[in-house]
């Protein structure tokens, strides 16, 4: 019982002595509804990922290696579904214009959209500055990842990095940093972190009115897309990373792993058939890493910041979503036997931080130290 | 002796046997992790009353190579520009107070990164052991540090080293203001060429501010990338040095010192201000001074913006010069 309700109680009784006998007591007021957020409600559910508070102990190990003797090239394969304005500002964020320290031959971005009523369209793609190709395909079921491995066998590159929601703007360093991590390792796993346009997550903004309107006037008031960091200003990190990166992550939302490791795990799993994949993405991610020669690269100064589209994860609401978090936890507990952990592989960390990026280093380095009780 | 040295490490030594002790096994192939004998370290010391046992160093796991020099001035400088003589490897590490022992890690990194980059210029983080700066230390500590050593058990895990230090002076604010020296770098052995090596010129006591010279004139250079390794350290040990002990006359030679620093840069001298590439893991011993140079650096970022600065503007001219930052 709450405080309040307690109070109530007490001076209910007060009263009631000071009544005569016969008197009927007043009905005690009714305890206030708990209230609990749509975050908390779903990590009740069977088979909600379980998360850590530690890395596993292993320190990571770069394996040495010759110098590539072909240059290095990233494919990324950008999936849209029902996001056209989204996904525009997704593919400028990816166009050579926009992106820094990279040339047109250093990548290709593989635009993959499962037809809609609401079509981005080849005419979209074509004018914006880099390598670009689209493809339109007929998709019967409600997941991403025939897609995405659509996309994925259409690649020329050495590395295939896979955006599988293109509502999710990067950073300029994206690219340039994907590849630097490339000619550290060549076995590196390397990550981007992600964040929420806006300064709630956005399954719980929405229910305060946050929308695709409030959205464009937080861009309009970093004058994006003139300084891409400034998206930190105006952004909270994803739920995935919501206590940083100095501990385990869920996923993330943009990440790249050499060509043969994506053919090596078969790609995405086509058994997640949930809305949006369910958990495929978070699924993928794990088996890159949980390789025993690949090495987790963690981008601290670059991000991949999800705008607000109806989405399955962030656009549904109180049982609507539930239903839906319980469906795709079901799923991946059924494929994979067990609910999702995130991988406690331990990172390499590699960027430059932007001063508005910093206050997400310290959070994650504050939160680590209060998880594990350091000093 | 493998003679495939991709790495030469420079040490200079003199009056500092118990703590150069330490300070070349956290050199050895014992301690520094995931790396091959594909490194030197090059120990020059200069003759003094305590001078190291040269078996002792042949005894060290790894490719160590010993040089006792006379030397008739007062400062390293010309004990470190012989080292560089003696080099074979293409890249460079110098430590120019043999009192500062390394964690674990920082020559794999070094090697990694001169893989990936043409033009690398690698800090490594400075500290102090103790709770406390060195030049607020009384000259008991040099015992006490010992036997603090001990109990931490650092030779197993030299991450342990974390737990008993501060920020050094040289990067009190951590890493996201500008670093005035450090002493611990690493770059191509051509970017120490091209600076013409340590300037002989720097030949007060402890060589002076030679180490902030030398770290600004290599971050000037355009093509050198900066690199920071946020869960690396140098750990400087009490010896009684020269500007890290308690003396009656310490701030006048600190004067001394930058007068002499400044006339090499017209007049002022400033701390190196170019934006650094983070690289490493980040362990849980190094997560409370990660969190303070976030505190700091939000501070000064903060303050830059309001006044209309740039947060690092060397880089501006360095751009200028020559190359861009981005690799």
């Amino acid at each position: 019982m709450s405080i309040i309700g307690k109070l109530r109680r007490f001076a209910g009784s007060i009263k009631r002595a000071l009544v005569a006998d016969d008197a009927q007591p007043p009905a005690p007021a009714p305890a206030p509804a708990p209230t609990v957020s749509p975050l908390q409600a779903v990590t009740k559910l069977p088979f909600a990922p379980q998360y850590s508070t530690r890395f596993d102990s292993p320190m990571p190990v770069l394996p040495h290696t010759a110098n590539a003797a072909a240059p290095l090239k990233i494919s990324i394969v950008v999936i849209v579904y029902k996001m056209p304005e989204q996904a525009r500002k997704t593919l400028y964020s990816l166009s050579t214009e926009y992106q820094q320290g990279v040339s047109a031959d250093d990548y290709e971005v593989i635009v993959v959209e499962n037809k809609s009523d609401q079509l981005l369209g080849e005419p979209a793609v074509r004018d914006i500055p880099g390598n670009f190709r689209y493809f339109l395909r007929d998709e019967t079921q409600p997941t991403p990842v025939f897609a995405i491995n659509f996309g994925a066998a259409q690649a020329c590159g050495t590395h295939i990095a896979v955006i599988i929601d293109g509502a999710r703007m990067c950073t300029p360093g994206v690219i340039n940093y994907m590849l630097g991590a490339a000619k550290l390792s060549p076995s590196a796993v390397t990550a981007v972190p992600g964040y929420h346009l806006g300064h709630e997550l956005q399954q719980v903004s929405i229910l305060k009115g946050y929308n695709e309107a409030a959205e464009a006037e937080l861009l309009a008031s970093i004058q994006w897309p003139a300084d891409g960091y400034r998206l930190f200003d105006i952004a909270c990190l994803s739920g995935s990373c919501s206590s940083g990166f100095f501990k385990p992550i869920g996923e993330s939302n943009c990440f790249v792993v050499p060509k043969a490791v994506f053919e090596q795990l078969g790609g995405f799993d086509e058994n997640f058939t949930e809305t949006g994949g369910g958990q495929v993405n978070l699924d993928f991610y794990k088996r890159a890493v949980e390789l025993p020669e690949t090495q987790l690269v963690i981008l601290l100064g670059e991000g991949s910041f999800h705008q607000i589209h109806g989405g399955v994860t962030t656009g549904t609401k109180g049982s609507h979503r539930e239903e839906t978090m319980a469906a795709h936890f079901a799923q991946y507990g059924k494929l994979r036997g067990e609910a999702y952990r995130p991988p406690g592989k331990r990172a390499i960390y590699l960027g430059a931080i932007p001063d508005s990026a910093l206050k997400y280093i310290r959070h994650g380095s504050t939160t680590v130290m209060m998880m594990n009780d350091l000093k | 002796m493998n003679t495939h040295i991709e790495l030469s490490i420079i040490v200079i030594v003199y009056k500092m046997r118990r703590q150069a002790y330490n300070t070349l096994y956290s050199l050895s192939t014992a301690y520094q992790r995931n790396t091959a004998a594909n490194y030197e370290v090059i120990v020059v010391e200069n003759h003094s009353d305590e001078n190291l046992s040269a078996d002792y160093i042949n005894s060290l796991p790894g490719n160590f190579r010993y040089f006792l020099r006379d030397e008739p001035g007062v400062s390293p400088v010309p004990a470190l520009n012989f080292a560089f003589a003696q080099c074979r490897g293409t890249m460079l590490g110098l430590l120019i107070d043999g009192a500062r022992m390394l964690s674990p890690r920082v020559l794999e990194h070094a090697l990694t990164l001169q893989r990936a980059f043409d033009h690398p210029l690698i800090v490594v983080p400075g500290y102090h052991l103790g709770a406390e700066q060195h030049d607020a230390a009384n000259p008991a500590r040099a015992a006490t540090e010992q036997e603090e050593l001990a109990s931490l058990n650092w030779r197993e895990d030299g991450y342990r080293l974390f737990t008993q230090a501060c920020f050094s002076p040289g990067n009190s604010r951590g890493y996201f203001h500008p670093l005035m020296e450090c002493n611990a770098l690493f770059c191509t052995k051509k970017s120490f060429s091209e600076i013409g090596g340590a300037d002989p010129r720097f030949d007060l006591a402890g060589g002076g501010s030679i180490n902030l010279h030398i770290y600004r004139s290599l971050g000037m250079q355009p093509s050198n990338r900066l690199i920071v390794l946020p869960g690396e350290g140098n750990f400087h040990q009490y010896h009684g040095g020269v500007t890290t002990q308690a003396s009656d006359n310490r701030q006048d030679k600190l004067q001394a010192f930058r007068a002499q620093l400044n006339n090499f840069w017209g007049g002022q001298y400033k701390a190196l201000s170019r934006e650094p590439l983070l690289f490493g893991n980040v362990g849980y011993s190094a997560q409370r001074f990660l969190q303070q140079s976030c505190n700091a650096g939000m501070e000064r970022f903060a303050r830059l913006s309001a006044e209309g600065k740039p947060a690092w503007p060397d880089d501006d001219a360095c751009r200028q010069e020559g190359s861009g930052q981005r690799s």
